[in-house]
């Protein structure tokens, strides 16, 4: 725990730096900067765990997810900015009835690309977004010998790195001067677990988790 | 000269109104310690009343003719009020409020010679006197002259205030409801009352419950008065209709409802102590030596004298006890309080007094102090902290010592002895004179000590039985008495069958339940039924009977049982469904039932009658739980003698009564009649049993239908006991113990098989042990003291409690043979002290485990050897034995069985110093077969999802690991201080890592069962497959275990 909120201070202070350094770079350039605030719900479809004597679906459960984003626009339509995201994930393992729950949480940093479908002067900007970035999966429950469907898979308290490319398309709305509220949805899309979620011997877990995020979010733009 | 050097400073000092306690006595001569002080009157107490308001306490001074008052602050006394009356202070009566205290003087009823006291002289005036201790006045008003009465004297006898305002006072010849603020008395129109005392002047050393004779008492509540005195002929309460006649008398007065009734009561010896004292609704009451309640004489203290002057009872509500001394007149009867559970008198504990109570007893509202009458004044008993005094006891009340044709070494055992105070208490132990073979680690000491006990079974080797050692213990700083412990010491041969199972006490009734998987046995001591679970035996719940029960009865439906007692006027029934008490049987007064049979239409029960005949036999509707005395037996008389027996047949069609004179008698239950009596033999005793309807057994005679004796079986002493099972019996008998009892299965006519047991059963010369104070004893010559087993074999009470014959106990049995020793963690090789599993056939003729530690030596009637080194046994069975080797075999080395079946051959075998086993029994969630690696964070299994991490300490369970320093003793549990640690320290690695073996030693209080702690480096490979393994010496043992870092 205390190495895992290490990482979480690490990322703020990178966006400390960030805050710092970005409007002496826009008055510098004359671009537009900005940066918000995003809260918002994470929705996971399941991953299927297969044994010779049945299948399990496990992943991440659907929770909150709380963030921030960096961003510049450095032309009229096209933009780019760093995003931050701590998603509530606890990961669950469920077949016939049963099902276990394990405490667990998901740190996503990515860097992606916006175009606009309107100008920056618009007040209603539709946009679409791509990108890329990593996923610090982090098991935190207690383990236990006796964990139920352990023919399976085991849900550990361990962390796990993912590469992971995000797209998503969403719609900004620009109140008074400087004000921006955003409506956007996500879909994060890593390799399946390992580590944190590991397929007992004998079974196989394959496939890619998809992780989609629907946020709002309030920016300000300088 | 001491005591009389005291006494007279104790006279001097109490004439001028000084203190005399007597403790300051007692300190002087080494004497056993005693519970509560005693406060020297001089002279004799006859009555006691309480002012808590005061912090006094006022003692009717007879002779003295004045009322000593005694401070409860500091039991002092203080300055005596005079009486000015001409007769003796008799009895005290403080009112409610606390203003009133009424005296009674005993008039002046002289007589030229000492009797009871029938005519009063023509100046003599019975009075009560009225103190009024708020305005400090005195009035003597004279007792008024019954409206019946002519000649008849007016002596008050006991005087008494409840919760009302009215005092309720007993004369010899009226009741009278004293109201002292207005003076008033009025008597009581019924009922009318004769009631005697005992004429002045009395011969030296007579005392006054000896000449009152009377005695009263209130509820806790206050709204029931009770008075027993010594009556003649109380009048019904119509007062047309003459009651019962009896010498007793005992009144209960009801305040609320104004309702007095009397009750006559015909007893012997006199309802001694001459106290009442009731619980607090006034439900029940102890009156002398008798407990009643609404359904009768429910208890009785089974050794009275019915001295009216020795002893005194109180019942404390709160704690559900009675504290009384009755004297039991056995050799020097030294003066003890028994401590009793109120409703039916057991006896819990015995304190030792510093002299006898003689007369009422008063506890403190708050039930802390009991003040009571005694020899010197009153004796003070703070029993509100009775727990906090000392009293040496012991944990156990019998320990027994199993020898074992495998070891000659000495047996241990271990005796707790405590302080039940939890303090630190002198004792010390003793043998009788002349016993061998036993000896204590100490023989005093202070509590709480653990005496550990060594036998020597070769000074007992010729017995093949039980012998019994009893040991006294003995304290001077102890105030309780404790009981006798029974060292029980068993010596067999190996075809000796049984297993025994310790049971303590007086166990005089044996009865299976099949249906319920029960057992139940009647112990006599307690007053209680044992129930136990039919296959483990283990205590399931104890059902309380009567005082002294002697026999267990069960109805045809099997729902309720029934339980006769030898100092009850009831016999308690149980539901045996709920395990809960119901209704009891209300017997005829004075009738005491021992033995109950039950028909298919009716019950019988043979009474211990009090007065004459000895002996009748009851009829009981059970319906209205009510037994009525039978004016005959069909033609016969009915006239048996109290220690007859009751048996019905299987078919309930059939009672069968054998008698100790040789006498038989036969109910047939379709006609309802009585149709056969003979008496062709002497005397009668032993086992006894209604066979069939048509055949019948006492005393190893057998009777048929007619009850003409048809011939004896053999080998069946008056002493044995018999089963009937299918067509054939088992009996089993005692030759002469402690020789082993001989078993046998039986037809009619013959001995089909027979073997001898471990040991004797129960006889009546074996039960029947001096009197332990006011505990009862009643064993009856006939017994019946087997029952079948829930597996198919049989139990009998035996001289350790009873013994277990298996199944099939008598078949022949095989030689056993020896397939496969292993260890039992993996299956591997076995090291000394290894836990180590045999596998073969005919291993064990019965399945048997350990109860605990150490682990015995012999267990399911077999024992085993490693190069003639017993081994210490966990669990046998036929074709399995789970054992430790012990820690002296080493290298090659030979496994030999003794069974009853035989020897078996000697098993090859090679034990190195150590081969590590680790234990793979283990089972977590949807795996089995884990091996015993715990990790310490969780204290759980290390398993697929729960796998090891960095700096993870792990706990591995093995076996195997050989000798230990300090050196291990097989068989005992590992002591936790110090450690047992292995001589070689195994090496542990996970992957390529090496782990930091901190410990590996046995387990604290496990037998052959190792721990290693190891701790994970924090730098460790992730993986789910990773080689842990572990090393000792040429042993080594790997798992694959996951791995997950961080």
């Amino acid at each position: 725990m205390i190495k895992i909120g290490g990482t979480v201070k690490r990322f703020k202070r990178i966006y400390i730096y960030a805050a710092l350094l970005g409007p002496l770079a826009a008055a510098a350039s004359g671009q537009e900067w900005y940066a918000g605030a995003i809260g918002g719900f994470g929705y996971a479809p399941s991953l299927t765990v297969t044994s010779p004597s049945g299948s399990a679906n496990t992943g991440l459960s659907n929770s909150y997810a709380l963030g921030a984003y960096l961003g510049e626009e450095m032309y009229n339509r096209w933009g780019g900015e760093v995003r931050y995201l701590y998603r509530q994930s606890d990961l669950k393992l469920e077949s016939g009835g049963t099902s276990v729950h394990f405490a667990g949480h998901n740190n996503l940093i990515n860097g992606d690309f916006l175009y606009h479908f309107r100008p920056r002067e618009s007040t209603v900007r539709p946009f679409i977004a791509f990108g890329a970035g990593m996923e610090f999966l982090t098991g935190t429950g207690a383990e236990s010998a006796s964990q139920p469907l352990g023919k399976f898979a085991a849900l550990t308290n361990t962390r796990e790195t993912l590469p992971a490319g995000d797209v998503g398309a969403g719609v900004k709305a620009n109140f008074r001067k400087s004000w921006q509220f955003r409506a956007e949805v996500r879909d994060y899309i890593s390799p399946a677990p390992h580590k944190v979620i590991a397929a007992a011997p004998g079974t196989s877990l394959t496939g890619w988790l998809n992780d989609i995020i629907v946020t709002g979010s309030i920016g300000y733009r300088w | 000269m001491i005591p009389e050097l005291f006494r007279k400073i104790a006279l001097k000092k109490m004439r001028a109104g000084f203190v005399t306690v007597l403790p300051v006595l007692l300190s002087l001569p080494a004497a056993a310690a005693t519970f509560g002080t005693v406060v020297v009157i001089g002279g004799h107490a006859s009555d006691i009343a309480l002012d808590e308001q005061r912090s006094r306490l006022y003692i009717a001074n007879f002779a003295g003719r004045r009322i000593d008052v005694m401070s409860t602050t500091d039991n002092t006394l203080r300055t005596p009020i005079s009486m000015t009356t001409v007769g003796e202070s008799g009895s005290l009566a403080l009112s409610p409020d606390g203003r009133y205290l009424l005296v009674t003087n005993y008039a002046d009823c002289p007589a030229t010679t000492p009797g009871p006291c029938t005519s009063l002289t023509s100046s003599a005036t019975p009075q009560l006197t009225i103190l009024d201790l708020q305005a400090n006045l005195r009035t003597v008003f004279p007792i008024p002259q019954p409206a019946t009465a002519t000649t008849t004297p007016r002596v008050p006898l006991a005087v008494e205030f409840g919760a009302g305002s009215q005092a309720l006072l007993l004369t010899s010849s009226a009741i009278f409801l004293v109201d002292p603020q207005s003076a008033s008395f009025v008597q009581l129109p019924n009922p009318q009352v004769t009631v005697t005392s005992t004429a002045l002047p009395v011969p030296f050393a007579d005392f006054p419950p000896q000449i009152l004779q009377a005695s009263s008492g209130v509820s806790g509540d206050g709204q029931t008065i009770f008075v027993l005195a010594q009556g003649t002929q109380p009048q019904a309460a119509t007062g047309t209709t003459p009651a019962t006649p009896g010498n007793q008398l005992l009144l209960s007065y009801n305040i609320p409802s104004g309702f007095i009734s009397a009750i006559s009561i015909t007893s012997a010896p006199a309802l001694g102590p001459r106290v009442v004292s009731a619980n607090f609704d006034g439900s029940a009451v102890l009156a002398g030596w008798s407990l009643l309640s609404q359904y009768g004489l429910v208890a009785q203290f089974p050794y009275p004298t019915g001295v009216l002057n020795l002893g005194g009872h109180a019942w404390d509500y709160s704690r559900n006890l009675i504290y009384a001394q009755v004297p039991t007149g056995g050799p020097g009867d030294p003066p003890v309080l028994h401590v009793l559970d109120s409703d039916n008198l057991t006896v819990r504990e015995r304190i030792q007094l510093p002299e006898n109570l003689g007369g009422r007893s008063v506890l403190s509202s708050d039930l802390n102090t009991l003040y009571a009458i005694s020899d010197s004044g009153v004796t003070v008993l703070p029993v509100g902290s009775l727990a906090s005094a000392h009293r040496v006891s012991t944990r156990e009340e019998q320990v027994l010592f199993q020898a074992t044709s495998c070891d000659n070494s000495s047996i241990a055992g271990t005796l707790n002895v405590a302080d039940l105070s939890g303090g630190h208490t002198d004792f010390t132990l003793s043998v009788p004179t002349g016993t061998k073979g036993v000896t204590f680690s100490q023989l005093s000491g202070t509590t709480p000590a653990q005496i550990a006990i060594h036998v020597d079974p070769t000074a007992f080797h010729t017995l093949t039985g039980t012998a019994v050692v009893p040991v006294t213990i003995q304290s001077d700083g102890s105030i309780g008495i404790p009981n006798t412990v029974r060292l029980l010491i068993n010596t067999k041969d190996p075809d000796q069958r049984g297993l025994i199972h310790n049971l303590p006490g007086t166990i005089v009734d044996l009865a299976a339940d099949p249906s319920r998987g029960r057992v139940y046995a009647l112990r006599q001591d307690r007053n209680q039924v044992l129930v136990m679970d039919g296959r483990t035996f283990g205590p399931l719940a104890s059902l309380r009977t009567g005082n002294t029960p002697t026999k267990m009865a069960f109805t045809r439906d099997g729902h309720f049982m029934i339980v006769g007692n030898d100092n009850s006027q009831i016999a308690n029934v149980y539901d045996l469904d709920t395990l809960q008490p119901s209704q009891p049987i209300v017997f005829p007064g004075g009738h005491y039932p021992h033995s109950i049979a039950v028909s298919n239409s009716t019950m019988f029960a043979i009474v211990r009658n009090a007065g004459a005949p000895a002996g009748l036999i009851d009829q009981i509707d059970f319906a209205n739980r009510v037994a009525t005395q039978l004016d005959t037996l069909g033609i016969y008389i009915n006239n048996v003698p109290p220690d007859s027996i009751l048996a019905a047949s299987p078919s309930g069609n059939s009672i069968f009564t054998a008698m100790s004179n040789g006498t038989v008698l036969l109910y047939d239950d379709t006609y309802g009649a009585f149709e056969a009596s003979r008496k062709d033999l002497t005397s009668l005793a032993g086992a006894y049993a209604a066979i069939s309807d048509d055949f019948f057994m006492a005393g190893g005679q057998l009777f048929n239908r007619s009850l003409v004796p048809i011939g004896g079986l053999p080998n069946t002493s008056a002493a044995s006991s018999i089963l009937i099972s299918g067509n054939t019996f088992v009996t089993v008998n005692a030759d002469s113990p402690p020789a082993p009892g001989v078993v046998e299965r039986v037809s009619t006519a013959s001995a089909l098989r027979h073997i001898r047991s471990i040991e004797a059963p129960e006889a009546k010369g074996i039960l029947a042990t001096p009197a332990v104070g006011q505990i009862g004893q009643t064993i009856l010559p006939f017994l019946q003291t087997m029952a079948p087993s829930n597996n198919g074999g049989v139990l009998y009470l035996s001289i350790s409690g009873f013994t277990e014959l298996p199944a099939g106990f008598d078949q022949p049995l095989p030689v056993p043979i020896i397939r496969r020793l292993v260890n039992s963690a993996d299956g591997g090789t076995v090291a000394p002290g290894s836990l180590i599993t045999i596998t073969g056939s005919g291993l064990a003729p019965t399945t048997d485990s350990a109860q605990g530690l150490p682990l015995p030596k012999a267990l399911g009637e077999i024992c085993a050897t490693a190069n003639n080194v017993a081994l210490p046994l966990i669990q046998v069975s036929s074709d399995q034995i789970d054992a430790q080797l012990p820690y002296e075999v080493t290298g090659a080395a030979n496994l030999v069985i003794d069974a009853p079946g035989g020897k078996s051959a000697a098993f090859h075998f090679t034990a190195p110093a150590t081969a590590v086993a680790v234990f793979q029994s283990g089972q977590a969630g949807d795996f089995s077969g884990l091996p015993l690696i715990y990790r310490a964070i969780n204290n759980q299994l290390v398993d697929f999802t729960n796998p090891i991490h960095p700096d993870d300490t792990l706990f591995i369970i093995a076996t195997g690991l050989g000798q230990t320093s300090p050196a291990a003793v097989s068989g005992a549990a590992a002591p936790s201080d110090p450690i047992e640690a292995a001589l070689a320290l195994p090496t542990v690695t996970l992957g390529s890592a090496a782990l930091d073996v901190q410990a590996a030693g046995l387990v604290p209080g496990m037998v052959g069962i190792y721990q290693i702690n190891a701790v994970v480096p924090h730098s460790i490979p992730s993986g789910s497959q990773v080689a842990l393994n572990i090393q000792q010496n040429t042993t080594s043992k790997t798992f694959m275990v996951r791995v997950v870092n961080p």
